[in-house]
């Protein structure tokens, strides 16, 4: 998933116009500045929600699987970000980060069901990895597979097969757009600041 | 593909696929079948650690090779943790491997590991370790080398050693019996005289050589993976947070003025166009720019 900045919208006048008048080179680099700020900003982003969103283990008393703290070390490396006169670019290759931008179907591949965990000892584990260990089945005229309890009398049900499921848009998986736009902005800011004083401007 | 509903901003989505400077230097790795239990590995170069795939007593190159496919379309990813963990399970059976017998050509060679546990090469917890391990070093790799834009090292001239991930039973806590990442951060500070670190909190400048110490394990640690990023120990769940210049000057890490090395001496390209366009603004304007850049 690429998340794509370009425009300088949240500049003020002045550094607006200095931004529009690079070209090539300039701005490239103004691009990179900006891309910079917005991968820190979404790092930062990705590892305060990894710190406290763990809705389904939390609901299934599981530990959690750190999805998220993944992403945010993924997010933060050199050619998540790439940059040239158009616009900067942040890759973000991490399976479900898709959300933020749109509601996500997701069907079987090669098999007939999903198998959705619900119960803690099927957190983030296919059935394929637990069959034998645990002797599952699926109980007849059930949609579920399951373990037989100790006493061999009933059982409990682990996953549960459905055809499909459809998420929902969770925009909050990223910061908002005014987010990264002010992150972009203070991207330029900083180049441009950074290059006169080089120059012997400031 | 764009999604219509957001409005007509500077921000926008596409799934194109585009590899990263971590997939990139994760394949550019030669595959490394060894009998080496951990300790022997740790007495590896890091050059050779960084640029092989291996696991400790993993001797099947195919096995190897499994590995290094998996770990590269996590890194992509193609794959959650499950799906991967899965397919290195089916390939290590297909391939014979028992933990107390090995894979059938290792011939009695290698020690016998304890079903289940971490030198059971199919175990959860060992292929969970050695997958997110691969993952974390490929991957913070690539964060240093970033880190080390002029950019980046101008504006984030630090890092701060923060927790990333959960964990049951974090290092330091009562049930670890383990000395925690403060007493780890303290021995590796008194190791390098704490140069370019602070005590409190666990920041440093990122060419302190704190970080180092830290992945060598100062203090006579020696679960450490011997580099100067994350993960800095087996199973660790901390990871490093880029440290805004303000914050570093607060500290006493560097001067307000200070200008990190190496700088070039020249301007770049772009740098020199933006210097060109200011100069052809009016005066008035470029006041209103000093005073608005030195705010």
């Amino acid at each position: 998933m690429n998340v794509t900045i370009s425009g300088t919208e949240k500049l003020s006048a002045t550094l607006r116009r200095v931004a529009s008048a690079l070209h090539g080179s300039g701005r490239m680099e103004l691009h990179q500045a900006m891309g910079a700020e917005v991968q820190y900003l979404t790092e930062d982003y990705l590892r305060a929600i990894a710190a406290e969103r763990h809705k389904t283990a939390d609901s299934l008393g599981a530990s959690p699987s750190n999805h998220l703290a993944q992403a945010a070390e993924k997010v933060a490396q050199p050619g998540a970000l790439t940059a040239d006169a158009d616009a900067a670019t942040l890759t973000i290759n991490h399976p479900g980060m898709v959300r933020a931008f749109r509601d996500v179907t997701i069907r079987p591949i090669n098999a007939k069901a999903l198998c959705i965990p619900i119960n803690a000892i099927a957190y983030n584990r296919r059935p394929a990895q637990l069959w034998d260990q645990l002797k599952l089945f699926i109980p007849k005229g059930t949609r579920f597979i399951a373990m037989k309890t100790a006493d061999g009398k009933s059982f409990v049900a682990l996953y549960v097969m459905v055809r499909s499921v459809t998420q929902s848009q969770d925009r909050s998986l990223l910061p908002s757009n005014d987010q990264f736009g002010e992150a972009a902005a203070r991207g330029a800011r900083r180049f441009i600041g950074a290059a006169l004083q080089k120059g012997g401007n400031l | 593909m764009r999604n219509r509903r957001f409005p007509p901003v500077s921000v926008a989505f596409d799934q194109t696929p585009r590899a990263t400077p971590a997939q990139t230097h994760w394949r550019g790795r030669t595959l490394f079948p060894t009998d080496f239990s951990s300790a022997d590995i740790r007495g590896l170069s890091r050059q050779l650690r960084l640029r092989s795939v291996f696991s400790a007593r993993m001797t099947n190159a195919e096995a190897v090779q499994e590995l290094a496919d998996v770990v590269d379309d996590l890194l992509a990813g193609k794959n959650n943790i499950a799906t991967a963990r899965l397919r290195m399970m089916r390939k290590l059976k297909s391939l014979g491997y028992d933990p107390e017998r090995g894979f059938p050509q290792d011939m009695a060679a290698i020690p016998p590991a304890e079903r289940g546990s971490l030198r059971d090469l199919s175990s959860e917890g060992r292929i969970d370790l050695m997958l997110s391990t691969n993952v974390r070093v490929a991957a913070n790799f690539g964060r240093v080398l970033a880190g080390n834009s002029e950019y980046a090292r101008r504006e984030y001239p630090a890092w701060e050693l923060v927790r990333l991930y959960h964990r049951e039973i974090p290092r330091g806590s009562a049930e670890s019996h383990s000395a925690g990442w403060q007493e780890r951060w303290h021995d590796a500070g008194e190791f390098c005289d704490w140069e370019g670190a602070a005590k409190a909190p666990m920041i440093a400048l990122k060419d302190s050589p704190i970080w180092e110490a830290l992945g060598d394990g100062a203090g006579g640690f020696d679960d450490t993976l011997g580099n100067p990023f994350p993960p800095f120990a087996f199973n660790s769940g901390m990871a490093t947070r880029a440290v805004p210049r303000a914050e570093c000057i607060d500290l006493g890490l560097i001067e307000e003025n200070e200008i990190p090395a190496p700088m070039r001496a020249q301007l770049t390209p772009g740098e020199q166009e933006v210097n060109d366009v200011f100069a052809r603004l009016s005066p008035d304007l470029q006041a209103v720019l000093r005073k608005e850049l030195a705010a």
